[in-house]
């Protein structure tokens, strides 16, 4: 039993021996990434699996393949973490399993959020932190857990909680120098001003955090700002700005691989088209953009983007279309049990589509209504005057 | 997910060279600040330097600057460790040497514990995960149903039949 690391020999025999644990895990991870997790599900997991390097490269490698497949990635961390908890307790000293089902639990919190599932997401990264808390020298797990949950409160429209998350996580990455997250906190900070309709110092948030990464080895992070900025530039009236950052976002995206983000970059892109009254772009990358994120397994972002295309094909004055994609988009939001609010209004709206003189109009207000009340449960909807 | 250079990709005897190389270097700078900066005895400064370095092997590579980290680490673990140690609360030696009530009974749950602790890492690994949101992170059936993605109703079910699996298990190591 390994209670204490006292002595120099312990430590560093445990440091090799979860090292050769996750070599030795690399090929059976290779295969489990390429295999159905339901297939692990309803057996015992191996005991030779119940090791601390093999839930490392388990989590890390299945938070990896994110953006190629958001439920196996899910389904494995979750796997992970529960290998985590079969793990003999005498094994280990128990800070190891405390990082690893803190570990878990952040990726796990993560991918429920890029999934759009953001009350499944701030649980399980408030149980990331809770794990991390235990440990003395978990700290940094901790705060790293409170900086990811920080952007769930975000999405959630809890902005004075985020904005003290920013706050607290600013001051103590301060202490580690960690540049990279703190650039993180700026990036928060950015998206609250950007959330807030603040889009003057959201822009400012986000040209000063462009500016830092200029100096770093972070293109992920660089991508993000670009892309927010390219938001912010959209509402600011400022297609051309927007049309550059996101442009340098997407091209960034394509090079690390993400096509998930390249996507959602060109869902902005597409908007920009459709503001500008460029109709026959934006339905074009709209039906595409569909498929895509039906393909991915968001359904949310597919309904969204499903009201976007209907826009769309309402400015081109194709109606009967634009109301036949409102009723996929009821399905969508009645299947994947999505924002009960809504659909009553989209309803609503499929029969208004029927005779009303501006569909556009009556389209784009329903969509922006059910993107504000995806996060904000008091909105009230009015109806647009007659 | 973030993107950071691939570090992970080090073979295991690369990995604990630089590790200990690390180490090597930096201890003495964690113990003198657990010790001298916050009065922390020598055993407990060895203790905490070593878990620092443990936690700090366990995410090298999300680790840029090695040494700012290290130092944030130590101050952060010295200070859960002193605020750790103003809870604690001085007992008389009377009570000191009284047996721990809590294992008066330890030869009846002994097994009871182990048995439980065996029957669960028996468990299919669905079982697993559910019970341990439920009973460890306290999670409600709700709550397991959003991580889950399934229904609250479904999730009920799970838990229950994971029960039943768990005490069959239990029951049939008992009887081996």
């Amino acid at each position: 039993m390994i209670s204490s690391i006292d002595a120099r020999e312990v430590l560093f025999n445990l440091v090799k021996q979860i090292a050769a644990e996750r070599e030795a895990a690399r090929p059976v991870v290779e295969v489990l990434l390429a295999s159905r997790p339901e297939d692990l599900w309803d057996s015992e997991i191996p005991i030779e699996w119940r090791t601390v390097g093999f839930v490392q490269e388990l989590t890390e490698r299945a938070a990896g393949i994110l953006e190629q497949n958001t439920h196996r990635a899910l389904s494995l961390c979750q796997f992970a973490l529960a290998t985590a908890g079969s793990i003999n307790v005498d094994r280990y000293p128990s800070i190891v399993l405390t990082h690893l089902k803190s570990r878990a639990w952040k990726e796990i919190g993560f991918i429920h959020g890029y999934q759009g599932a953001r009350e499944a997401s701030l649980v399980a990264q408030t149980a990331a932190r809770r794990d991390a808390d235990q440990e003395a020298s978990l700290s940094h797990d901790s705060m790293s857990a409170e900086l990811s949950s920080g952007f769930v409160l975000l999405f959630l429209r809890r902005f004075d909680e985020a904005t003290a998350v920013a706050h607290r996580c600013e001051t103590f990455f301060r202490e580690y120098s960690d540049v990279r997250r703190l650039i993180h906190c700026g990036i928060l900070r950015g998206m609250i001003a950007q959330f807030s309709s603040d889009f003057a110092s959201a822009r400012m948030f986000h040209e000063e955090t462009i500016a830092l990464l200029q100096n770093t080895d972070d293109p992920h992070t660089l991508a993000i700002a670009n892309h927010n900025l390219g938001i912010v530039c959209t509402y600011l009236g400022l297609s051309h700005e927007a049309r550059i950052a996101l442009q340098r976002a997407r091209s960034i995206f394509t090079d690390l691989r993400m096509p998930a983000e390249v996507e959602r970059v060109d869902w902005v892109l597409a908007a920009v088209s459709l503001a500008n009254g460029d109709f026959a772009t934006s339905l074009t990358q709209f039906s595409r953009l569909r498929v895509a994120f039906r393909e991915r397994g968001m359904a949310e972002d597919a309904a969204q983007v499903g009201l976007f295309l209907a826009e769309a094909l309402a400015a081109l004055g194709r109606h009967t279309e634009a109301r036949n994609v409102t009723a996929e988009v009821i399905e969508e939001f009645r299947s994947a049990n999505l924002n009960h609010r809504s659909i009553p209004l989209l309803v609503e709206l499929f029969e208004r589509l029927r005779t009303t003189a501006r569909p556009r109009e009556e389209i784009r207000h329903v969509r922006s209504f059910i993107e504000r009340s995806r996060t904000d449960p008091d909105v009230v909807f009015l109806p647009l005057p007659d | 997910m973030t993107v950071t250079a691939d570090k992970s990709a080090l073979r295991p005897t690369d990995r604990c060279a630089a590790f200990a190389s690390i180490y090597d270097e930096h201890l003495p700078l964690l113990l003198g600040l657990a010790m001298e900066r916050f009065g922390i005895g020598r055993a407990d400064a060895q203790t905490l330097a070593h878990e620092v370095f443990l936690a700090y092997f366990l995410k090298m590579d999300d680790v840029r600057d090695v040494r700012a980290w290290l130092v944030g680490a130590i101050c952060n673990a010295s200070k859960h460790h002193l605020r750790k140690r103003d809870r604690d609360v001085e007992v008389s030696k009377g009570l000191l040497e009284a047996p721990d009530p809590r294992l008066r009974a330890i030869a009846d749950s002994l097994p009871d514990q182990i048995a439980a602790r065996e029957a669960l890492s028996c468990l299919t690994a669905r079982c697993q995960l559910a019970l341990y949101m439920h009973y460890v992170e306290g999670f409600t059936i709700p709550e397991i149903a959003d991580q889950l993605k399934i229904t609250p109703a479904y999730a009920h079910k799970l838990v229950t039949r994971c029960m039943k699996q768990a005490r069959k298990r239990c029951g049939a190591k008992e009887e081996a």
